[in-house]
């Protein structure tokens, strides 16, 4: 093998692929990336057996090869030759030569044939999606996924299609995350459970590129193709709860307050919170009172009142404060909405103007 | 001949000793037999890329050990599946938990959509009494065949809340384990029926989608056929699906409250159709099994009430399986409440307040029943003839007044035109003996019964 390639390109799809390189393996092989030549191309593949990507760059191919070398080491060398514009890499036996104009580098490689293939999915159904809206909505719901595998249903994202959207969801039982986005497309029926680390390294690999991804389902492994990624993933053979019918469709109280007054308040709340981040909510629509306070024996407490639009029946709650930062968070709305239905049941956080986006938090025990 | 268990055990022993450790634990964790069948071998991997590597580098390795070891293995595939890994005892931290507050309600939403089946319907939570060992052995010997065996079609009938959803769901959810290649589908004829209507009024296309649908299962399990009654077009687009699987040597499960030869208005050849294969019924559990049944529900919930106020539950709770449920239910609410174990006399009227009020009826009143339901003159049972039109009504109204009524037998015969206590006595017995042996007869008094 003898390639010429542009050290920057290079670098940002080594340092993409070596991140789903397997950490901790047992076998070395799998904490290398597989350089291939083909035609005018040269193809950067890595797997940790969850995940699996391929990058094809462009790269002036003399003669052609294969090689599989270490993947943090390929990628420390190319971080520390920042001054090279392009680089030279060629093998003989297994020994992979990297040389600049005035760096010659010498790294032992291992056999590409012991190399994992990664699984093509050709039949299935398939939808296609523009990368930077998928990764959008997925970074939306990213953060109530459950965290334990203890159930991997739900520490994943799901993926559907109904009407004319398409759905994200997570949820770790005691919170909940839908975001919709439209879809034009051919309707598929399955949905898609993706375990939450492997979604994590799919949005990294997606994030700086910004290209349509068709993706392809079968019931255990998915793909995701672009023009130059290739990108597939083992998803969860398993049933997501169908959560659709928990989400309240009516309330009995509802509060319209600036989100930055209540994140304000939050932070400063949650200096006296215990430490199940419990934060109590007093709202009285007669009264026009929005109180938010805690408490902790240990140090003291606090109780604002915030300006904000109320109606209907009076009621006190407790809610999770790190669930309401999480939320508030990726609402880019100026407003948010709460909708509650008395104290005990789910308390809903939308953006206001946004129909989109849906949070449901589980209130805490008083 | 070695299991599947054990033969995949001495095979990776002996490929432990041929591949490097890294290799070994890398390609082989979490993989199992799931089947020999003819010869072949089909070995559960946990994803694609195992799949894959086991397929281009192994195969060769891993069937020769296989050979060595079971003479008659030819061939050997692969397939994706959930091998089971022994469980973890990953107790959650119970401050967590409490710290939470209470989680939402998702347990019970776990429906996959694509085969309609819950997986909480399990053979493993299924309990087995005399009222349902022969709709259970059934179940059993179609796992063994599925499609190719006697019991094609298997038609369960039985009451409300007997569990029958419960049976034909786990042979589902049993053979999607088992057979990971077989395709399962659920559905209730009432889902099949609004399927139908929509696939029409959507024009042929729509149509020809709809039977392709359903002609892919290898295992069609229908729900609750009896609302299928009346529904003349369903019932003839059904019996073509039938056809089409049963030729295909495909399974299919119905379930239904009554027996096919007494849902009204049902086709005559869906109805020869159904008995073609095995129809068994369900019946209600016995003091036994209601016993169990409630232990093991109770057990379920994490609620250990005193031995006394399972049996006595039992005992007291006739019939509907459901039911049994419900009251448990209140009974761990009540006892969460209190935080305490409820004592018999609190339970007492607790039960009392949940069995169904009966109403009360004058003697009068249920002989006019009995009379509009036969189409006879209400004064004549009260006369002294004997003709067979008013005999039988007569008898079965002594039936119905003794046995769901409660009324002793003098009385009834003095309130029945004065006739003596024996003779009500032989007509009960009379009754009852020719139950067991005419069908239609049990048929007509349940209808009764259903009127008051």
């Amino acid at each position: 093998m003898n390639i010429t390639c542009d050290r920057e390109n290079l670098q940002k799809h080594i340092m993409s692929a070596e991140r789903v390189t397997s950490k901790n393996s047992s076998l070395p092989i799998l904490n290398s990336v597989l350089l291939i030549t083909n035609n005018k191309n040269l193809i950067i593949r890595s797997t940790n057996l969850e995940v699996g990507v391929e990058f094809q760059i462009d790269a002036d191919i003399k003669k052609e090869g294969k090689i599989a070398i270490s993947g943090s080491l390929f990628s420390n060398i190319l971080t520390n030759i920042p001054d090279e514009e392009k680089i030279n890499i060629s093998v003989i036996n297994n020994i992979c030569k990297i040389s600049t104009k005035n760096k010659n580098i010498t790294i032992k490689g291992l056999e590409a044939d012991d190399f994992p293939t990664i699984p093509i999915i050709n039949e299935g159904e398939s939808f296609t999606i523009p990368s930077q809206n998928f990764i959008q909505n997925i970074k939306t719901v990213l953060m109530s996924a459950a965290v334990s595998d203890i159930k991997p249903e739900i520490s994943s994202v799901f993926i559907y299609q109904k009407d004319k959207y398409l759905y994200f969801v997570s949820t770790d039982s005691f919170r909940l995350t839908e975001k919709k986005t439209e879809y034009k497309g051919e309707p598929f029926s399955q949905g898609i459970i993706i375990p939450i680390k492997n979604i994590i390294e799919i949005v990294k690999i997606f994030e700086n590129i910004n290209e349509n991804i068709l993706f392809k389902i079968t019931k255990n492994q998915i793909s995701l193709i672009s023009k130059t990624v290739y990108v597939t993933t083992r998803v969860i053979q398993g049933v997501y709860p169908d959560y659709e019918q928990i989400l309240p469709k009516d309330n009995t109280t509802e509060v319209v307050v600036l989100k930055q007054d209540l994140i304000n308040t939050l932070k400063l709340s949650s200096l006296f919170s215990d430490k199940f981040n419990k934060i109590n909510f007093i709202i009285n629509p007669q009264e026009k009172k929005f109180l938010i306070n805690t408490k902790n024996t240990d140090i003291g407490e606090t109780e604002t009142s915030i300006i904000a639009t109320l109606t209907g029946d009076p009621v006190e709650i407790a809610l999770n404060g790190k669930h309401l930062f999480d939320c508030l968070n990726v609402i880019k709305e100026d407003s948010v909405i709460i909708q509650l239905n008395g104290g005990a049941k789910p308390a809903v956080i939308k953006g206001l103007g946004d129909q989109s986006f849906i949070y449901l938090t589980m209130p805490l025990t008083k | 001949m070695l299991n599947n268990a054990q033969l995949w055990e001495k095979t990776l022993f002996e490929l432990e000793r041929e591949l490097s450790r890294a290799n070994f634990s890398t390609w082989f964790k979490n993989t199992a037999i799931l089947k020999q069948d003819e010869g072949t071998v089909l070995v559960g991997v946990p994803n694609e890329f195992v799949k894959d590597w086991l397929q281009n580098k192994f195969h060769k390795t891993i069937l020769r050990s296989l050979r060595s070891l079971s003479e008659n293995v030819r061939g050997l595939e692969y397939t994706v599946c959930k091998v089971e890994e022994p469980k973890k005892s990953a107790p959650i931290p119970e401050q967590s938990a409490m710290a939470q507050g209470s989680a939402l309600p998702l347990e019970n939403l776990y429906i996959n959509k694509e085969d309609g089946l819950n997986p909480r319907y399990t053979f493993s939570n299924f309990i087995i009494g005399s009222f349902n060992e022969l709709a259970y052995a059934a179940s059993q010997a179609i796992l063994k065949k599925v499609g190719t065996n006697v019991y094609n079609p298997l038609f369960i009938y039985g009451n409300t809340g007997l569990g029958k959803t419960h049976l034909i769901q786990a042979i589902g959810n049993e053979v999607k384990k088992h057979y990971p290649n077989k395709r399962v589908f659920y559905t209730t004829s009432e889902k099949f029926c609004v399927d139908y209507v929509n696939s029409l009024s959507q024009g042929s296309k729509a149509m020809a989608n709809f039977k392709e649908k359903y002609r892919k299962y290898d295992l069609l399990i229908m729900d609750d056929i009896q609302f299928l009654s009346n529904k003349e077009k369903t019932q003839e687009e059904l019996f073509h699906l039938f056809n089409e699987l049963y030729h295909n040597n495909k399974q299919i499960i119905f379930s239904s409250d009554k027996h096919p030869n007494y849902i009204p208005t049902l086709e005559d050849r869906l109805k020869s159709r159904f008995s073609a294969g095995m129809i068994v019924d369900v019946q209600e559990p016995e003091y036994e099994s209601r016993l169990s049944i409630l232990r093991a529900k109770a057990e379920l919930q994490k609620f250990f009430p005193p031995a006394e106020i399972i049996e006595y539950l039992a005992s007291s709770v006739q019939g509907n399986i459901r039911e049994l449920e419900g009251l448990l239910n209140g009974i761990i609410c009540q006892s969460e409440l209190k935080n305490r174990n409820l004592t018999l006399s609190e339970i007492k009227p607790f039960i009392k307040n949940t069995s169904k009020p009966k109403k009360l009826l004058s003697v009068k009143e249920i002989v006019k029943v009995v009379c509009d339901f036969y189409n006879i003159e209400e004064a004549f049972v009260y006369e002294k003839t004997r003709r067979k039109e008013v005999l039988k009504p007569r008898q079965i109204a002594m039936f119905l007044l003794r046995e769901d009524f409660n009324i002793s037998y003098p009385t009834i015969g003095q309130k029945l035109g004065g006739r003596d206590h024996t003779t009500v006595m032989h007509s009960c017995e009379k009754i009852k003996t020719d139950i067991r042996n005419d069908l239609s007869l049990m048929q007509e008094i349940d209808q009764i019964r259903a009127i008051f």
